[in-house]
């Protein structure tokens, strides 16, 4: 176990220094003056004759070799200075941190709802193997791959918000905004999940260890119960964490169509608008964020099977 | 062709009839995709426009066809360029092992770890937008699933009698890659391919639908739904049908790919989950 | 009062609404009975219905199967018209069961205590501490000599012979009347064989339980039961009290099974020449243990090989054969010691494949690519020699059939439309059309039922006459040492114990693991005997050395 943790965090962390070198580079990479970029990332006034860009430029140390100013500039982000944002003046990390908790909220209610729709419907869909009900789930969540979200978010706006006007079409504020969002970005994974559960039951299910486990007197519920749900839920927990990174990705596209002022929405402003400071900012935020829960995912799910815990390679 | 399920067929049917008509495009399309005809915007659909009209009274038929042509190239463009690359890379790791393959997998779970969305939202940032950074965006991390089924498959292949087999008659590792594995890896490989089809057609149409992926005029699928957004309450059969097709062609693929997994004994899953708990789950 | 197991006009056969029913039933006419505390030894070849019958009496068969007529008893109470309730008391409370592949029926996840906990509390309502000591005192009974780490322990720590005796420990958990056994010990090796089969001996003694040992050994079971019921195709063929069986068999089938157990002992060579082809000088190979079980390792071997020789190499599962035969291959090159290969030819480098040694495998049906055509799987090696036309490949392909006795028109078909035997004959055939000077059989006939087995030793034996092929029969089956060898070498834990002349060996085995599997080899009751003290003196390695240990996988 200890060697496959060292070579996780050994991952990890050159994970997280490719990520942010490729985010460091963004101003050297696009067009213009990247010290004028800088400059304008680090200083709030504005700066155009050249001769306070040299002074301002010297003591940026931004004529150092690149990988100094590579360091300090990973020095300032640990320490939570992202810059400033060029169309909004202030500093990066104040926008982050509030888009952060609202994208991970996010985030975690599509994934807890898409884990528990799917654990039902792939035991149901296992322990029916072949019946209708089995036909029916399989057939619904596979549909559900091929949905895009934003061809779904405007048609659950139309019908839920303007027709019906159940439900607000757009914004952030209080659990019924969040009803559609969620309900959108949670289609795919239960889809990807409901299937892995139904796999993964079935696999349990047919392991010669139950029909083992029914000659010791356990009852069919009682061997399903204790010998095939736990393990067929296993390889949920790799996927879910999996997903928590896809979905980090995913939820551009739903805050930007509902107007949720998350990490998405931050990103894509960033970007459509070449606020440099701001894209740097959200890209480190969210590949970090991604980086370390799948990591500690992948933890948990070599803690819960003896075989790698316990091995020594 | 042996006795394929009805639905296959159908998906098949219908993806063909679909891929046709944006091939013939050109030829099929009652009006030039781009010819405005303000007097006739957002109009229902009636034997003049048998889908109706756009904002700009442009035929929606007509610029489905004509972007569908776009949409469909990238994404059989992407599926082909991550098909090959992932699979030299997986079967490469499964050969060489050591430190090449230690290398290889950590890659693979870091791109994991990326979001796919974020990375190409990143590099369309930095690249700019066109056709070549549209598809470097999907590929870059797109080559992973092929990478982790093939370097899965190729480990279990090669652990089989018959390639130690092969070796000790001597055969060279050529022939061992080429004859014995590669044809292992043929239908899940193909399985796969299908299946990521069908995903990167929904993500090129997610980076037009934000502004980042086809720059106008040229239109595609996922264009037209943004601009059609505005007006999706006078005229909801604008929003309704651009996304129907993308639907439509993604299930399609899905059902056959799903179909081409199941028979030639692989699982869809493989492709959402981290190299090492395909490998020795 | 009615006592034991009573099985009586038993018939079972497909439900008539399932697809693939056949009107033939599965069992038909079974009459069998288990008296409390008799030992009952139920035989017959694969697909004779055996473990249908022990199902049947679990009331556990799968669903498209069903008992159509006939009745179960066991103690008084009818087990065809019990209910599922009951019949889960019986499970497990009156009747335990052992299986064939005993580490596959461990849930992975779960420790050998979770195991036995389960029917603890369902028999015996038994809890928490009371429950563990119980635990504990059984594991002990199945002669772990630290029950503690057992309890503790996952099934993949666990051996193949250690995981049959935590099984048995979780059989016996609800002190059950009936032991079902069905081929528990098929795939261990012959000293663990007689280890499992005398602790299940002593519960037998100590508790009064009746066993029903199913199996296709008939000699080895012989020695411990009391009763034989011999089963072909689904119905009983012969039964009676062991001796009248095996000393005066009626049916044809009985004798086919008493003979498979038995191979003659080697002619002794004429003159065995003294030019040596294989030179191994301290060859020591280590294995980075990986999550998947190390390889078993090899120390100091030294050994030569010579020129027209017949060598055995035996030893057990994890004693290192396997990487041996791969080193000879140049699949792997050693670590320390040198192999020289031909010395004074070209071919001496070690570590280098050349096809002047061939392998034949264990497992035929893996040899080939399932994908190709046999006949593509022929020529591929010849494909490397650019002095071989296409004509010349398939007149020399079919030269080499014939000569292992195969029709070529099975060059055509796909290897899974060929028996194992023939596979095995093509993976022959194979080698020989490379001409080699060596062909090493790795556990070659282990997959074959005696008689494919016989045969394709006698065709090993003919190509060693007529084409003065030196052969080396890596084994842990005596009889196919003893069988084909001229000399012997044993192989135990990665290292060389003892190299005698066959005769000599098997004669007077000097190393004392050496004592242990000529012991087991002899015929049975015999074996029985040597094997007593064996069975007492279980010894159960620790944890250090079962986590890196070949057979922990």
């Amino acid at each position: 176990m200890m060697p496959f943790l060292a070579r996780r965090a050994a991952a990890l962390v050159a994970a997280v220094l490719l990520a942010s070198f490729t985010v460091f580079l963004i101003p050297y990479v696009t067009p213009g003056d990247p010290v004028r970029k800088i400059i304008r990332s680090r200083v709030a006034g504005d700066v155009i004759d050249d001769s306070a860009v040299d002074a301002l430029s010297l003591q940026l140390g931004l004529n150092d070799p690149l990988w100094t100013q590579y360091l300090r500039w990973l020095g300032r982000l640990s320490s939570g200075d992202m810059g400033l944002s060029y169309t909004s003046r202030t500093p990066v990390a104040e926008q982050v941190l509030p888009a952060l908790w609202i994208t991970l909220s996010l985030v975690v209610l599509a994934l807890g709802a898409a884990a528990a729709i799917s654990v039902i419907l792939g035991v149901t869909a296992a322990l029916q193997e072949g019946r209708p009900a089995d036909k029916a789930i399989t057939a619904v969540t596979q549909a559900f791959i091929a949905l895009p979200e934003y061809w779904l978010a405007p048609l659950f706006v139309l019908v839920f918000a303007l027709q019906l006007s159940l439900l607000p079409s757009a914004g952030w504020e209080g659990p019924h905004s969040a009803v559609l969002p969620v309900a959108v970005l949670a289609l795919r994974p239960t889809s990807y999940f409901t299937s892995a559960v139904r796999e993964g039951v079935l696999e349990a299910l047919s392991a010669e260890h139950v029909a083992a486990a029914r000659s010791r007197g356990l009852s069919h519920l009682q061997t399903v119960w204790k010998h095939v749900i736990p393990n067929g839920l296993l390889p949920l927990t790799t996927l879910v964490a999996v997903w928590f990174a896809g979905l980090l990705g995913g939820s551009v596209i739903v805050e930007v169509i509902f107007a949720i002022p998350g990490m998405g929405r931050l990103l894509f402003d960033g970007v459509l608008n070449s606020d440099i400071p701001l894209a740097q900012g959200a890209v480190v935020v969210v590949v970090g964020l991604a980086v370390l829960l799948t990591t500690a995912a992948d933890l948990v799910h070599g803690l819960l099977n003896p075989q790698i815990r316990m091995s020594h390679a | 062709m042996r006795k394929l399920p009805v639905h296959v067929r159908a998906a098949g049917a219908v993806l063909l009839l679909i891929v046709l008509s944006v091939a013939l495009a050109a030829w099929i399309a009652p009006y030039p995709p781009a010819e405005q005809n303000l007097a006739a915007r957002l109009a229902a659909p009636d034997a003049a426009h048998l889908l109706g009209t756009d904002h700009l009274g442009r035929d929606t038929l007509s610029r489905l066809l004509d972007g569908g042509q776009f949409s469909l190239t990238i994404a059989a463009l992407a599926t082909v360029l991550t098909a090959v690359t992932g699979t030299a890379v997986g079967v490469l790791s499964a050969r060489r092992r050591g430190w090449l393959d230690e290398f290889f997998t950590r890659t693979n779970d870091v791109l994991l770890a990326m979001p796919e969305m974020v990375v190409a939202l990143f590099l369309v940032a930095a690249l700019g937008t066109g056709y070549p950074s549209l598809l470097l965006a999907l590929t870059v991390t797109g080559w992973t699933p092929f990478a982790r089924l093939a370097r899965a498959l190729a480990y279990d292949v090669s652990a089989r009698g018959f390639i130690e087999a092969a070796k000790v008659v001597g055969c060279p590792p050529s022939f061992i890659v080429l004859r014995h594995i590669l044809p292992h890896l043929a239908g899940p490989l193909l399985g796969q391919a299908t299946l990521r089809f069908g995903q990167f057609l929904i993500n090129v149409g997610a980076l037009s639908y934000l502004g980042l992926g086809v720059q106008p005029p040229q239109s595609d699928w996922g264009s037209m739904l943004a601009a059609a957004q505005p007006y999706a309450v006078r005229a909801p059969l604008t929003i309704l049908v651009p996304g129907l097709v993308i639907f439509a062609v993604a299930l399609c693929v899905t059902l056959i790919g799903q179909h081409v997994s199941r028979v030639t004994g692989s699982r869809l899953l493989l492709s959402t989950v981290p190299s090492r708990a395909v490998a020795h789950a | 009062m009615p006592e034991g197991l009573i099985i009586e006009k038993l018939r079972v056969g497909h439900r008539a609404d399932s697809r693939q029913g056949s009107p033939t039933p599965i069992l038909s006419e079974m009459d069998l009975s288990v008296a409390p505390g008799e030992f009952v030894a139920l035989v017959g070849t694969s697909g004779s219905g055996k473990t249908m019958t022990a199902l049947s009496v679990l009331g556990l068969l799968p669903p498209q199967i069903h008992v159509e007529s006939g009745s179960i008893r066991l103690g008084g109470t009818d087990l065809r018209a019990a209910g599922e309730a009951e019949l889960n008391r019986v499970r497990g409370g009156r009747i335990g069961m052992l299986f064939q592949q005993p580490k596959r029926m461990f849930n992975p996840r779960r420790t050998i205590g979770n195991h036995l906990a389960e029917p603890l509390q369902l028999h015996r309502r038994l809890r928490g501490r009371s429950a563990r000591m119980q635990a504990l005192d059984l594991l002990a009974e199945a002669g772990f000599e630290d029950p503690a780490w057992c309890a503790r322990a996952y099934p993949h720590q666990l051996s193949g012979g250690m995981a049959q005796r935590a099984m048995l420990a979780v059989a016996m958990a609800g002190r059950p009347e009936l032991l079902l056994a069905d081929e528990p010990t098929s795939a261990l090796d012959k000293v663990l064989e007689l280890q499992i089969l005398e602790l299940i001996g002593r519960q037998r003694h100590s508790h009064g339980l009746g066993v029903l040992y199913i199996t296709h050994d008939l000699a080895t079971v012989s020695a411990f039961a009391d009763r034989v019921v011999v089963m072909e195709a689904g119905s009983v063929q012969e039964s009676g009290p062991v001796r009248t069986v095996l000393d005066s068999p009626r049916t044809t089938c009985t004798k086919d099974l008493l003979r498979a157990s038995a191979l003659p002992a080697a002619p002794a060579p004429s003159d065995i020449p003294s030019r040596t082809i294989l030179d191994l000088q301290g060859v020591t190979k280590r294995f980075r243990s990986t999550r998947r079980g190390a390889r078993p390792a090899l120390e100091g071997v030294s050994l030569d090989f010579r020129e027209g020789e017949i060598l055995g190499i035996l030893g057990q599962s994890g004693s290192g054969k396997s990487t041996l035969a791969r080193l000879i291959l140049g699949l792997e090159t050693p670590e320390s010691g040198s192999i020289t290969r031909f010395p004074g030819t070209k071919h001496n480098r070690a570590g280098i494949t050349g096809t002047e040694v061939q392998l034949v495998f264990q497992e035929p049906h893996d040899v080939f690519d399932p994908r190709m055509k046999l006949r593509t799987s022929l020529e591929a090696p010849l494909l490397q020699r650019p002095d071989c036309t296409a004509e010349d490949r398939t007149a020399r392909i079919v030269e080499v059939v014939r000569e292992v006795e195969l029709d070529p028109a099975l060059l055509d078909r796909y290897p899974s439309q060929c028996s194992g035997g023939q596979l095995q004959r093509l993976t022959i055939a194979r080698a020989l059309l490379l001409e080699p000077a060596v062909l090493i059989c790795d556990e070659a006939t282990s997959a074959l039922d005696a008689v494919t087995q016989r045969k394709v030793l006698d065709l090993l034996l003919r190509l060693h006459r007529d084409r003065q092929l030196s052969l080396i029969m890596i084994s842990h089956d005596m009889n196919v040492i003893r069988y084909m060898s001229h000399r012997v070498a044993v192989l135990f834990q990665g290292a060389l114990v003892e190299v005698a002349p066959t005769a000599e060996f098997f004669a007077r085995p000097r190393h004392g693991h050496s004592k242990e599997l000529v012991a087991a080899a002899l015929p049975v009751p015999q074996a029985a005997r040597a094997c007593q003290h064996v069975a007492s003196t279980i010894r159960v390695p620790g944890v250090r050395d079962l986590v890196g240990s070949p057979d922990a996988r």
